[in-house]
């Protein structure tokens, strides 16, 4: 009953498992390549450390500079946070595997108020908002990155401030 | 008034899963109107489910422009649905037989009743849904991890590959649950609605 329905409708079957099986190998070429591009530092750089600045802007005046000679070159932004302040933060497992950073310091993301990513791009000599989270940073592309906390009225970052007052301010690197 | 009963159903279930990110039953639902009602019910419940989603958030409020993508790539539901529903597999697929009136009355446990029900499920009706619900999900979220990505690069060529690679970990996680959803949760209110003599198939307009 069930083949006889299916050998029926032949030509809608056979282009949905088609257009589906695409799907699944497009999407999965996309994860795959993200999660190679996302991968730990390559095997140069294990075992060394990098230089990282981090600049804590509380948002009230208030900023704090952070310098580190001695980071593991495969730790991410988040593994530093948690390092070099008390961060509270909600977990995401797979397959974002991801922390959605809620507090550094005990100040806690509140309405409006949330703690937004920055890092210099080493191209143009300004801030940009990052595109990842803390987790998908590594230190081998960016090496000054600071949290912002700020209100923001959209998600869309090109409408909020630079972690340093009257700093320079990009939206592609 | 269909509008506003599956607009507050989508809401509560997506604050109810603001925890599970890109898991949520709107799009099911969404789908579900569109299939039992038509297009422009579907596209209702989508546009109003947004305006409110969307800018009554706790993960943050979207701007005008990426609001106006999620509520197109919404309507690829709504219009999925309304196509399903004109095809001839969609039509015969939305038959049902009727209950047995043994599993009403009969004196059996609760998991025999349960796998009964099961036996009688329709696993071509889950598939072709679970289809249509991964093609739709996979549209979307092409289209709105390239509409996040707009302004931020140099072309649009850019912003389409950019967003959908740094996109695939979500986007994967949202066509995942819809395509369960879409398996189990569409055909069951269909099956029920249909039975209880609800929507355009029960009534027969399409015939």
């Amino acid at each position: 009953m069930r083949f006889n329905f299916i050998s029926q409708h032949k030509a809608f079957f056979s282009f949905t498992i088609l257009f589906a099986a695409i799907v699944v190998a497009v999407q999965g070429s996309a994860y795959y390549y993200y999660q190679k591009s996302n991968s730990t530092c390559p095997n140069p750089c294990q075992g060394s450390t990098v230089t990282v600045e981090t600049l804590i802007n509380y948002g009230n005046g208030t900023s704090q500079w952070i310098n580190r000679t001695d980071v593991p070159s495969n730790w991410n932004f988040y593994d530093l946070t948690n390092n070099i302040t008390k961060v509270q933060a909600t977990y995401y497992g797979p397959p974002t595997s991801e922390h959605l950073v809620t507090g550094i310091n005990g100040v806690q993301s509140k309405g409006q108020y949330f703690w937004s990513l920055w890092t210099v791009c080493q191209k143009s000599n300004a801030w940009i908002a990052t595109s990842v989270g803390a987790d998908g940073i590594h230190f081998t592309t960016y090496h000054t990155l600071a949290w912002y906390y700020q209100a923001a009225s959209s998600q869309d970052s090109s409408a909020w401030n630079p972690p340093v007052p009257g700093a320079a301010k990009v939206t592609a690197c | 008034m269909i509008v506003a009963v599956f607009t507050a159903l989508s809401l509560a279930t997506n604050y109810a899963l603001i925890g599970f990110q890109n898991v949520k039953l709107m799009d099911t639902l969404v789908f579900i109107v569109a299939f039992l009602f038509g297009v422009r019910l579907g596209i209702g419940v989508a546009v109003s489910t947004w305006l409110v989603y969307g800018l009554v958030n706790p993960n943050g409020v979207d701007g005008p422009i990426i609001l106006s993508f999620l509520i197109l790539g919404e309507c690829f539901y709504a219009l999925s649905g309304a196509i399903l529903s004109r095809t001839s597999v969609g039509q015969e697929l939305s038959l049902v037989k009727p209950l047995d009136g043994s599993l009403a009355t009969e004196k059996t446990s609760v998991f025999r009743k349960l796998a009964r029900r099961i036996r009688n499920l329709n696993p071509t009706r889950s598939l072709v849904f679970a289809l249509v619900g991964l093609q739709a999900t996979f549209g979307y979220d092409l289209l709105t991890n390239f509409a996040s990505w707009l302004f931020l690069t140099t072309s649009l060529y850019q912003a389409f590959i950019v967003g959908n690679v740094i996109g695939a970990p979500f986007s994967v996680a949202h066509e995942g649950s819809n395509t369960i959803f879409f398996a189990t949760v569409a055909p069951a209110v269909i099956v029920a609605a249909r039975r209880m003599g609800i929507g355009f198939h029960a009534r027969g307009r399409l015939k």
